[in-house]
């Protein structure tokens, strides 16, 4: 009996070494490697659809961390013309806060909050990324499970599948799951895969290219493709500067005058 | 018609010549919305009608000077109806667009560090509310379109000297003083008011000179679980009431327009619960009649306005409206000698100041949908006012490239036409549709 409690305990030390991770861990790491504390860039959104027409969208993108908890995000829309003018403020938070945005609409000169990332189906300028997609994932609502590493796309990969902790919440989110591959070297989230309500593959968020900012990380490619549609969207963000944003960016004062 | 035409071209050109002037100023940013429209009237009662063709440009320059530190903003609206319609007369509309209304925004905008001023003509919006929101006092409107929601000449900016004041990243205090206001813009051909014998003639004036200075204060507050507005607005009505010298149908008159002060006290918020939105705008409106015993004047009146901004099922965007207004002393004016005359007259004045009862109420359905990744925009308004007459106005939107569009829509109104000769838009049930182009 005592030899057959070795064996067993020797098998699991073999699988699961006494150094391993937790998911929660893991997230936090990745989430340490993305609070640059002031970035901005070019946003260039391109919508491909499966025959290949190419849309363009360009925005101004200011993103700022306050605190441990929040992250502010501010867009400023450049092109297509019908959106020319629009901005789009974001204060996130991490802590079980509820999200605040407001939309500027120059055509009636009015500021609006809104609450459209709550909606499964609240696509982000028609593109393939939801507007909770752009925002920070708060965890605190969601099931978590490590799933065994891989090698994933060329990388060693830890694996983590999240889900809403109640139906309402997952279709509060859109998603029945996802699941996300953090590479081991730097904890950068380079691919996830959502899943409907069904379980059917629905989107796969892959990073292409990233900026190496030690000790941060910031993604400068990402692709999100509907599995399901075939529609791509492919999100570039260009003539990246690290320089401190001033704390007035991210308020409706700017939001309306620029 | 050809010296309308004519003194309409030079004044383009006028404003072309000063526009092409102003593009030294190094325009850093330049916006253009032109579209082609045309409206058909299709009334069952009144069968087929052309309504309106309508060519319309706005440009629009801006830019920043560092040197001086201010932003300025320089726009133009420009229509003509080139195509006459049915019978040979623009029955309540222009040959072109009067010269008064071609220039736009146009002002200078100084920032610094906690308090912006403004000074020039530019559109100003009170208030959360996006249909008929109690406080959104500041601009005249254009009364007499075909759509009830023509966003492209629907309200004409006033000059204006603005004080922006930011005591914190989440206050702002806003002071805005309007040396001189704009009457709406109403039907130009006078009306007969058949049951009294008398003819409604209205000003074409551009500015209400008689009555100047008005003033607006707002506080508002963006904060982390709502946004807030306070609001109080001391100014010259652009709605006219009418100087009925009496009331007697035996006697021809002409009724004129006049513009009044009012008082606007006004509340608004604005929060999430949940996945949706709540926001209210209550305005209580004080104008000189408190006590309702002039005929032709505005009641004062009570207003809330309640909207809920949410997704529905299918991805669909709604917003509901209600509005529900109360109307002090209404119906207090003196019968005179003439009671008969007396009631047609409050009935048609009182549809025109939309007090028609001492409550109204009515909802306003907005649903939205976009179908080809947002290139195929499609939404249906509904306007519900407790009673059979449905007001429905499908939208359709196509995105043909990043700048050009094509848009249809109508407005229909189920039931027969109201039989209120006063009443601003007399072309009754309509479709559009509309080629337009932005850069």
């Amino acid at each position: 009996m005592r030899t057959f409690f070795t064996i067993v305990l020797l098998l699991l030390i073999s699988v699961f070494p006494l150094t391993a991770q937790r998911a929660e861990e893991i997230i936090a790491n990745n989430a340490k490697t993305l609070e640059i504390p002031s970035i901005q860039g070019s946003f260039n959104l391109e919508l491909i659809s499966r025959k290949g027409d190419v849309r363009k969208i360009e925005a101004r993108a200011f993103q700022k961390h306050v605190g441990d908890a929040q992250n502010n995000r501010l867009f400023i829309f450049d092109f297509p013309p019908t959106v020319r003018g629009t901005g789009l403020l974001l204060h996130s938070y991490n802590d079980g806060r509820e999200n605040n945005m407001w939309i500027y609409l120059p055509v009636v000169r009015r500021i609006k909050r809104i609450a459209l990332e709550s909606s499964g189906g609240g696509y982000f300028m028609g593109s393939d990324f939801t507007y909770r997609d752009l925002i920070n994932n708060d965890y605190s609502n969601m099931e978590l499970e490590r799933l065994p590493d891989e090698r994933v796309d060329g990388q060693d990969s830890y694996v983590i599948k999240a889900w809403g902790k109640t139906a309402e919440i997952r279709q509060e989110h859109g998603y029945g799951h996802i699941i996300t591959y953090y590479r081991k070297d730097n904890y950068m989230v380079h691919r996830r895969n959502f899943f409907d309500l069904n379980g059917d593959l629905l989107k796969v968020y892959k990073v292409e290219d990233f900026l190496d900012l030690d000790p941060y990380i910031y993604p400068t490619k990402i692709s999100m493709t509907n599995e399901q549609t075939g529609h791509r969207s492919v999100l570039q963000i260009e003539d990246v500067s690290t320089e401190e944003i001033p704390d007035r960016y991210f308020t409706t004062r700017y939001l309306q005058t620029n | 018609m050809y010296r309308s035409l004519q003194r309409n071209v030079l004044r383009t050109g006028v404003l072309v010549v000063f526009l092409c002037a102003a593009l030294p100023l190094s325009a850093q940013e330049f916006r253009f919305v032109s579209f082609l429209d045309y409206y058909g009237g299709i009334e069952p009662e009144e069968g087929y009608q052309n309504l309106r063709t309508r060519l319309f440009m706005r440009p629009r320059f801006s830019g920043f000077n560092a040197a001086l530190n201010f932003e300025w903003v320089l726009s133009a609206a420009l229509w003509v109806q080139p195509l006459l319609p049915d019978g040979g007369t623009y029955e309540g509309g222009t040959y072109a667009i009067d010269s008064w209304d071609i220039l736009h925004e146009a002002y200078l905008l100084f920032p610094f560090k906690k308090f912006d001023l403004s000074l020039g003509q530019k559109i100003v919006t009170y208030g959360f509310a996006d249909v008929s929101g109690p406080l959104n006092a500041l601009h005249s409107t254009n009364r007499t379109p075909l759509s009830l929601d023509d966003g492209y000449d629907g309200r004409r900016p006033d000059p204006l000297v603005q004080l922006r004041f930011y005591p914190s990243f989440e206050d702002t205090i806003e002071l805005t003083y309007v040396p001189l206001t704009r009457p709406d813009r109403e039907r130009s051909e006078p009306v007969d008011l058949p049951d009294t014998n008398d003819t409604v003639v209205w000003s074409d004036d551009p500015y209400l000179t008689d009555n100047p200075h008005s003033l607006f204060l707002n506080y508002n507050r963006y904060g982390l679980k709502a946004d807030w507005q306070l609001f109080y607005g001391w100014y010259t009505e652009h709605t006219p009431d009418f100087e009925v010298s009496q009331i007697n149908s035996a006697i021809a008159t002409d009724i004129e327009p006049v513009y009044h002060k009012k008082h606007t006290f006004g509340a608004a918020y604005s929060t999430r619960l949940g996945n949706k939105t709540l926001s209210q705008d209550f305005a209580f409106n004080l104008t000189n009649d408190l006590s309702g015993k002039d005929i032709g004047a505005q009641n004062s009146d009570l207003t809330v306005n309640t909207q809920l901004l949410t997704n529905l099922p299918g991805d669909i965007l709604g917003q509901f409206s209600l509005i529900y207004a109360y109307f002090f002393n209404h119906n207090g004016h003196s019968s005179g000698g003439d009671p008969e005359a007396a009631e047609y007259l409050a009935e048609e004045i009182q549809s025109f100041h939309t007090q028609p009862l001492q409550h109204i109420a009515f909802l306003v359905g907005h649903f939205e949908k976009s179908f080809l990744r947002e290139r195929l925009k499609t939404q249906l308004n509904i306007g519900f006012f407790f009673s059979p007459e449905l007001y429905l106005a499908p939208r359709l939107a196509y995105s043909l490239s990043d700048y050009w569009s094509l848009e249809s829509g109508a407005d229909i109104t189920l039931g027969p036409p109201p039989d209120v000769d006063l009443r601003r838009n007399p072309w009754n049930d309509n479709f559009y549709v509309r080629l337009l182009y932005r850069y």
